[in-house]
């Protein structure tokens, strides 16, 4: 599956990288610099857990 | 934006916040309000209560922020950037959010938790302390000392002005301002002092106002009004939140001690445990918003142009048509979204800071004193504004 940000609607809250830091990482202004990744299914319940975390909705997660 | 009659909202004299003023437990009604209101009209002001209704507001592009009528907090000016709008906004967070970024506020954490050490330990000295005076109005306030670079002798002289102004005294919307104003001469005469003094200095510090100092802003130096206007930020912003919410975390762990018990027996349970009671919290219970266009919220719910809209972040964060079970605290949810620190491009600046400092605070208070009795019945809570407990006796056996 594949792990996008809707670049626009992040604004810094920085939960998905509290959630997870290796896989959500923020740029130096603390907004998320993932751009698309596929991530596998090893991973695919801590990619859930930082999309949810996003109160903006900025991170989707494709199947 | 069209012109408007209707007279200017004032949260803080008018509106929901008035009919849950001193509740231990304003949750249930805003709750309730979520659940079967959604949105109402109240003194003037569209009250909005739902998640999703909020999130829109707070992301469309033809809403203005909290200074969308002008600034407030008895200072002249619109406040950079919480009152301003547009591109001179994303102008100023662009130089301001690294400086409040997650990586750059960690390098304040052990100056934290060296203070909140001294602090939980002289109150300890005391034996039984009433807390919100000895720990969770200093620890906000020497950190803001220390993040700004103003000398920790100032303190006292400080939290006084800074009272005067976060906490005026006054029944209308009048006699708050003018009291609010006298404090905010004083508070200015000061500024205005430990600016020159750190002018003198300036190429010996790193703090933010020095920083700030040697920054430009579409391409020429700030001003003094400049620096100014962010200070009076800073403290209206970072002072009085992070004390409030000392001040409501530190209850509710008392008055739940089985609770607290959880967390003492699993100490990775400290981080969501913050995030979650920081959402059953909220305690910036609501914010402005002004609508420059219709804006069409869907299912009937039509939001005209001009209307100013009163944005309950405490509401949206026990919606039950959003948060699954919203009453029920619990540090083991899968999912914990909230409004707590607000949403769009006016997101709490302090957001990682202050979450730094609760986390310290909390963790070094764990640590040195976990089993510490309230006394429930003697709290006093205030939800104006900022949600509060102004009176908490903390006893230590």
């Amino acid at each position: 599956m594949r792990l996008r940000l809707a670049k626009e609607q992040c604004v810094g809250h920085a939960l998905c990288h509290a959630t997870d830091p290796d896989l959500f990482p923020i740029d130096d202004d603390g907004y998320s610099s993932i751009d698309s990744v596929e991530v596998g299914p090893a991973v695919a319940a801590r990619a859930r857990r930082g999309v949810g975390a996003c109160p903006e909705r900025a991170l989707l997660l494709e199947e | 934006m069209q012109p408007t009659t209707t007279p200017r909202f004032d949260p803080r004299v008018s509106g929901l916040s008035q009919q849950v003023k001193t509740l231990a437990e304003p949750q249930l009604v805003y709750s309730e309000k979520a659940r079967d209101v959604r949105a109402e009209y109240l003194d003037g002001a569209l009250h909005l209560y739902r998640y999703e209704d909020i999130l829109t507001i707070n992301k469309h592009q033809d809403v203005l922020g909290n200074g969308g009528r002008g600034g407030s907090f008895g200072h002249d000016e619109k406040l950079i950037p919480l009152e301003i709008d547009g591109p001179e906004h994303k102008k100023w967070r662009r130089l301001l959010d690294p400086m409040f970024a997650p990586k750059r506020v960690q390098r304040l954490e052990d100056d934290i938790r060296r203070l909140a050490a001294r602090l939980i330990d002289d109150a300890r000295a005391e034996g039984g302390a009433e807390w919100y005076r000895a720990f969770c109005a200093p620890l906000p306030c020497q950190t803001f000392l220390g993040l700004v670079g103003a000398p920790l002798a100032d303190l006292d002289f400080f939290v006084e002005f800074k009272e005067g102004v976060v906490h005026p005294k006054g029944e209308t919307t009048e006699e708050i301002d003018a009291n609010m104003a006298t404090a905010g001469a004083k508070l200015l005469e000061y500024f205005n002092g430990f600016l020159a003094d750190k002018r003198a200095r300036l190429d010996r510090d790193d703090d933010v106002i020095a920083e700030l100092m040697r920054s430009e802003v579409g391409g020429e130096p700030l001003t003094q009004a400049d620096l100014i206007n962010i200070l009076f930020l800073l403290m209206f912003a970072g002072l009085d939140t992070v004390t409030s919410s000392l001040s409501c975390l530190i209850s509710w762990l008392g008055r739940n001690p089985e609770r607290r018990a959880e967390i003492l027996a699993a100490p990775e349970l400290l981080l969501p445990a913050v995030e979650e009671l920081m959402r059953y919290e909220s305690p910036v219970p609501s914010g402005m918003r002004f609508a420059q266009r219709d804006i069409d919220l869907g299912d009937g719910l039509l939001v005209p142009a001009g209307t100013q809209i009163n944005a309950f972040w405490a509401a949206a964060n026990v919606d039950p048509t959003f948060h699954e079970d919203p009453l029920r605290v619990d540090f083991h949810r899968e999912r914990i979204r909230s409004m707590t620190f607000a949403s769009g491009v006016h997101r709490c600046l302090g957001s990682h800071l202050a979450r730094l400092e609760l986390r310290i605070a909390l963790e070094t208070l764990l640590d040195r004193i976990p089993l510490y009795e309230i006394d429930a019945d003697a709290l006093t809570y205030n939800n104006i504004a900022v949600r509060s407990v102004t009176n908490l006796p903390v006893t230590i056996r």
